[in-house]
C-alpha cells in the first residue's frame, strides 16, 4: 500500500516537473522566450519591413506583409454632377479573409468647410494575401470645389476627413477627424471632365 | 461472488479520457473578436491565440498544457483501474489520486478565466465569459479613435465533459464508501478485537 502511495506521489511530481524542465532546457539560452515567443515580441515591438516610416505605431504596421494602400489611378471628378471616385490598391496582410463592410467619411477643408462625402458602394471581401482595388466614391459639391480651386489656384489645399467610419473584419472604427493631406491639383480636378 | 465494480468510477475514467481526446480538437472556452480577427482558444489541454489569422502559442502555456494532458491521462487510467478493483487495500490510494483532479481542473480553469476577465475589465475592456457583447476599447489605447467590436465567448463541449467527469469522480468517491464497505462476519461483529481492527 505504501509502495502504491509512493509510486503515485512520484508520478504526480514527474508529471509536473518533467514538461517544465524540458521547456526550460529548450529555452535555456533565451528564458524570456518561454513567456514571450518571437512572434509576440515582434507584434509588441511593431517590427515591420514592409511598412514605411511613420506607420510603426499602427497595430496594422506590425504585420509582416502590411503595405500602405497605393493609388490605383487618378481621382475622377465630374463637375456637372459632383460625382467623385478614387481607386486605391489594398493588399490584405492577414492570414484570414478581410471584409470591409463600411467605409465612409465627410471630406472637408482644413477649416472644417464640408466639400462632400465619400464611401465604398458595397462590401468588399479580400482573400488572405490578395490584392484588391477599392474604389471610394462620393459626391463633392461642385460650387465648393470651384470656389476652393479659385481660392487655392496658386497653392495647395489641405483636406481633412471628418466622421470617418470603417467596419473591417467586424471591427467598427470611428475617427472624428483625420488630416488626409494636400491636394495640389484641385484646379485640374475641377476642370476635369472625366466621369466615374 | 460477483466481482465488485465502481460503475461511477468506471464512467468517470471513460468520460475523463473522452474529454481529453475531444479537447485536442476543440478548446474548453473560445473567444472571438469581430470576424475571427482575434480568436483565443483556452483549455488546459491546448491553448492558442489567433491574432489576425496567425496562430501563436506561448511555450510556458504549452508546457502547462502538457502537464494537464499527462495529469488527465494518468487520472483517467488510474480511475479505470480503481473502478475494476475497488475493494483492494490500495484502491483508496488510487481513488484519492484520481478523483480530485478533474474537479480542481474545472474550478481553477473557471477561476483563472474570471480573474483574467476582471483584470481586463479593470482596464476598461469588458469581455463576457459566456455570450456576446459589443466591446469598446478605451480611447487611450486607440489614439482617440473609437474602436468597437462584437466579442463572442462560449464554453464548448470539452468543458462540459470535464464538468461531467468531475461530477462522476465525486460520485465515485461517495459510492466508494458503499462498495468498499468491509463485509463483517456476524460472529466477528461481536468480537471486540475484530471491531477494533476494522475501525483502525
Amino acid at each position: 500500500m505504501d509502495k502504491v502511495k509512493i509510486g503515485l506521489t512520484i508520478l504526480s511530481i514527474a508529471i509536473i516537473v518533467i514538461p517544465l524542465a524540458i521547456e526550460v532546457y529548450a529555452y535555456k539560452d533565451n528564458l524570456e522566450g518561454i513567456v514571450l515567443p518571437p512572434q509576440i515580441q515582434s507584434l509588441m515591438n511593431g517590427n515591420n519591413s514592409g511598412a514605411t516610416a511613420g506607420t510603426q505605431s499602427s497595430p496594422l504596421a506590425s504585420l509582416p506583409n502590411f503595405q500602405i494602400p497605393q493609388s490605383a489611378g487618378q481621382p475622377q471628378y465630374d463637375p456637372t454632377t459632383g460625382a467623385f471616385s478614387y481607386p486605391f490598391n489594398f493588399t490584405n496582410p492577414l492570414s484570414t479573409q478581410l471584409s470591409f463592410s463600411q467605409l465612409s467619411a465627410q471630406v472637408a477643408t482644413e477649416n472644417g468647410t464640408p466639400i462632400g462625402n465619400i464611401s465604398i458602394p458595397q462590401a468588399i471581401s479580400i482573400a488572405p494575401g490578395a490584392n484588391s482595388i477599392i474604389t471610394a466614391v462620393g459626391n463633392l459639391d461642385p460650387t465648393m470645389v470651384n470656389q476652393l480651386a479659385a481660392q487655392y489656384q496658386n497653392g495647395t489645399l489641405n483636406i481633412a476627413l471628418n466622421n470617418v467610419n470603417v467596419v473591417v473584419g467586424g471591427v467598427n472604427v470611428h475617427i472624428d477627424h483625420i488630416d488626409a493631406g494636400s491636394i495640389s491639383s484641385l484646379e485640374s480636378m475641377a476642370n476635369s471632365t472625366g466621369g466615374t | 461472488m460477483a466481482r465488485k465494480i465502481n460503475w461511477l468510477g468506471f464512467a468517470a475514467g471513460i468520460v475523463t479520457l473522452v474529454m481529453l481526446v475531444v479537447s485536442f480538437f476543440e478548446p474548453w472556452w473560445r473567444l472571438t473578436v469581430g470576424q475571427n480577427l482575434i480568436k483565443i482558444n483556452a483549455s488546459p489541454i491546448y491553448t492558442s491565440f489567433g491574432i489576425f489569422g496567425t496562430q501563436l502559442t506561448v511555450p510556458l502555456i504549452w508546457a502547462a498544457n502538457l502537464v494537464a494532458i499527462l495529469t488527465f491521462s494518468a487520472c483517467g487510467i488510474i480511475m479505470l483501474i480503481y473502478s475494476l478493483i475497488p475493494t483492494k487495500p490500495y484502491a483508496n490510494q488510487l481513488l484519492g489520486f484520481s478523483y480530485k483532479k478533474p474537479l480542481y481542473a474545472v474550478v481553477s480553469f473557471v477561476a483563472l478565466l474570471v480573474i483574467i476577465l476582471l483584470i481586463a475589465g479593470h482596464f476598461g475592456v469588458y469581455i463576457p465569459i459566456n455570450g456576446s457583447a459589443t466591446v469598446t476599447l478605451p480611447g487611450s489605447w486607440t489614439s482617440g479613435a473609437t474602436v468597437s467590436a462584437l466579442v463572442s465567448a462560449a464554453f464548448l463541449l470539452p468543458f462540459w465533459l470535464a464538468v461531467a467527469a468531475a461530477a462522476l469522480c465525486l460520485g465515485a468517491k461517495l459510492f466508494h464508501g458503499t462498495i468498499a464497505k468491509p463485509i463483517v462476519n456476524p460472529e466477528a461483529a461481536t468480537n471486540p478485537a475484530v471491531i477494533a481492527a476494522t475501525a483502525a
